[in-house]
């Protein structure tokens, strides 16, 4: 069963970086061709249910309580970020052909999450008696939904930064290549704004799943002080005021995409504590376990 | 078999000349029949745009082509010869192909990349072949010059970004918005190019427009034509709050769109982002407004920038297609190349077997006693001998037509043997179909 994992998990990352490098080369071209468009999308498909599959033998093998460790939770990352871009795809492809830009960020996040799973733990992950729960499992499920559609909504928002600043500048700076590839502001702005409303949900639920399992032993009664709980909040805080100031003021464009920016970098710094070897000792988490569960 | 054409186009001539040299849709049938009755005219196709007129034909003999040709468009012109000569260009063999192949796929046009051409060179082959004037060669050229064409601009970029004002309006505009269905526009002013743009932006899928004016018959007149709405140009400003698009070109000496005036639409707008293209010089929209929030206003010089750029991709996606044009033609004629040896072999085969006949004749005279087994031995023996001889020179010259310097075997083969192929009455020339002329166009010598 392990071997069986193993090829799928070489396969899944071979496909991934096929995928990668066909988007990165159609991004980089003058002119797209057809069939590195397919091969792209075909790879990032492959890739993604080979994933899928990695992810259901290992539940198989750990059960269903400990697929929390860190390469297991590095995998369903992987796979969640190439599904989030592949349900943007299937549902703007129709929209704007220039939505698959994505896949040149997207793409390669997921090879570099495959790779750090397999370099930092292999299959050999342990994870301690208090992370054995079902409210662990959701939490950290939730967590990467988070993460994935954050970094989604990272790519889309520099996107914009970069469409719109070209397009303010067009007399002074002439448009290169990446103007004619990227999507438009509509698209771009539009894009982002959902994926962080879907990333705001999970985060939401990330937080109620943790502070639950926390409730429910005695040794973390002090989650409230814990930094990485307090960071993630915050996180909370910055993508909830971005929903906020755009429903509520029309903050849409350059500011809400330089405020989703700036989320991400709160959420970044979020994820690295616990993470980090030398952040986890000037910053104490409960985070710590397993090096890495997100 | 040479295939000819003999042109002349906004490169070589004068809108003068041109506009003379024309053959339109209604008379081209009439002409392509008096072309084709020409002795040495085997199929032709007539291209006639309003940037240049062409004549494509496969002729017998490459110089009694031309000089058809020649007579051909003096006559039906009632034009001086000399005077026509002066503008036409010549190209035979592989370079007419190439011709047409840079054609078709608008390497040669005015300017390159646009997109009429194609479908231009369509209608005059599908008027041609209606009138059957057209015929093997013609045929599979002009197909296989469409999906050069069509390759083109599937494969390169060419024919992808703006190279006209109003067109770079709508490619920016299209930068902002996704799709510009359902959305709205406000024409401040009139104009040639404020109705040239206006038009591009409905063909786009724009559906409401509305019209202001200092004169507001102007405006109603304008939005009739557009099935708008026309408001007082004091009213411009609140009406411009429901417009995501705003194309101005008043004769004001001032600006008539002041940076008040957008911020306070962008506050009644929630931010929504809006477009302004200003056309008029001097400028209508205060340049200062680009600088607000969601405002994206450019004006005839940001427009012609884009224009520019575009049109220098253009020249780069054009080095590409030379390209793939290149591939096209060897690919076509490889496969002239094997219609070219056909009849070669054909007169091979009958030459030699003349050559038996003959012999056959005069020796058969000296054995008159053969019995009928006797005889149809004889003739088994001489025709397995000719066969055996020619069988590896014929499936050589098949292999090798092919190939790049095909026609100097097909030449060679029909030198050696002082053949000519089945259809030509005259002597054989020294020329094939493929001796191509290094000059662009040259003299014919009367």
């Amino acid at each position: 069963m392990e071997k069986l994992t193993i090829i799928l998990f070489w396969l899944a990352l071979v496909s991934g970086v096929v995928s990668s490098l066909a988007y990165i080369g159609n991004f980089a071209a003058r002119a797209e061709r057809r069939v590195h468009v397919y091969t792209a999308l075909g790879a990032a498909l492959g890739s993604f249910a080979l994933l899928l599959l990695v992810i259901f033998l290992r539940a198989q093998a750990l059960g269903i309580s400990q697929t929390a460790g860190p390469f297991t939770v590095r995998i369903i990352f992987a796979a969640f970020i190439i599904g989030v871009f592949l349900l943007i795809e299937s549902i703007y492809a129709g929209k704007s052909t220039k939505v698959k830009a994505l896949g040149t960020v997207v793409m390669p996040v997921a090879v570099i999450l495959q790779f750090l799973a397999w370099h930092a733990y292999g299959l050999s992950e342990q994870l301690t008696q208090q992370l054995r729960s079902y409210w662990v499992g959701m939490h950290v499920t939730f967590a990467v939904l988070a993460y994935a559609s954050m970094t989604v909504a990272l790519a889309l928002a520099v996107a914009y930064i970069l469409q719109e600043k070209q397009l303010k500048n067009m007399r002074t700076k002439k448009p290169g290549k990446i103007f004619r590839k990227l999507p438009s502001l509509e698209i771009s702005d539009d894009l982002c704004h959902k994926s962080i409303a879907f990333s705001f949900t999970f985060l939401t639920l990330v937080i109620a799943t943790g502070i639950m399992r926390a409730e429910m032993l005695p040794e973390w009664s002090m989650w409230y002080m814990d930094p990485k709980i307090l960071m993630a909040i915050a996180t909370w805080v910055v993508y909830g005021s971005y929903l906020v100031v755009r429903a509520a003021l029309g903050w849409r464009g350059k500011r809400a995409n330089t405020f989703a920016i700036l989320g991400f970098a709160v959420a970044i710094a979020t994820y690295l504590i616990g993470n980090i070897g030398f952040i986890t000792e000037i910053l104490p988490s409960i985070h710590r376990y397993g090096g890495g569960l997100g | 078999m040479h295939i000819i054409v003999a042109g002349l186009s906004h490169k070589t001539a004068p809108v003068e000349v041109r506009e003379t040299v024309t053959f339109p849709e209604q008379i081209l049938s009439d002409a392509l029949h008096m072309l084709t009755g020409y002795p040495s005219i085997n199929e032709a196709v007539i291209l006639s745009t309003c940037n240049r007129m062409e004549i494509y034909v496969v002729a017998n003999d490459p110089d009694k082509g031309k000089d058809d040709v020649i007579r051909f468009i003096s006559d039906y012109h009632s034009l001086e010869r000399d005077k026509l000569e002066k503008y036409l260009y010549f190209r035979e063999g592989k370079n007419a192909i190439l011709h047409l192949f840079r054609v078709a796929s608008s390497l040669d046009s005015m300017v390159i990349g646009e997109a009429q051409i194609l479908g231009q060179v369509k209608t005059a082959y599908n008027a041609a072949f209606e009138a059957e004037a057209t015929s093997t060669v013609m045929n599979r050229l002009f197909r296989h010059g469409f999906s050069a064409g069509k390759r083109v601009r599937t494969e390169t970029e060419i024919g992808e970004s703006a190279v006209s004002i109003s067109y770079a309006a709508v490619e920016l505009a299209k930068k902002v918005f996704e799709s510009l269905s359902g959305r709205t526009v406000m024409l401040i002013g009139a104009g040639e190019m404020i109705e040239l743009t206006a038009t591009h932006l409905l063909s786009n899928g724009v559906s409401n427009v509305i019209v202001t004016n200092r004169t507001y018959e102007r405006a109603e007149s304008l939005a009739r034509k557009y099935n708008g709405v026309a408001v007082r140009f004091n009213d411009f400003v609140d009406q411009m709050v429901h417009a995501d698009i705003v194309i101005s070109s008043t004769g004001a000496p001032h600006y008539v769109v002041t940076k008040d005036h957008v911020s306070f639409v962008m506050q009644k707008r929630k931010n929504k982002p809006i477009f302004f293209i200003d056309i008029a010089v001097p400028r209508d929209i205060d340049p200062s407004a680009a600088k607000i929030y969601n405002v994206f206003a450019y004006d005839i010089d940001d427009l012609d920038s884009v224009v520019q750029t575009n049109l220098e991709e253009r020249k780069k996606a054009a080095t590409i297609a030379e390209e793939i044009v290149e591939h096209e033609v060897l690919s076509f004629s490889s496969w002239l190349a094997t219609l070219e040896v056909a009849p070669t072999i054909a007169s091979l085969r009958r030459m030699a077997e003349e050559i038996r006949q003959k012999e056959l004749e005069k020796h058969l005279r000296k054995l008159p006693n053969l019995s009928e087994a006797e005889l149809n031995t004889v003739n088994a023996l001489t025709s397995a001998i000719i066969n055996k001889l020619l069988h590896q020179p014929i499936v050589k010259a098949k292999e090798y037509s092919t190939r790049k310097d095909g026609y100097l075997y097909i030449e060679s083969l029909k030198v050696l043997f002082n053949i000519e192929d089945e259809e030509e009455d005259e002597e054989p020339e020294g020329a094939s179909a493929f001796v191509s002329k290094p000059e662009a166009s040259f003299k014919i010598n009367r």
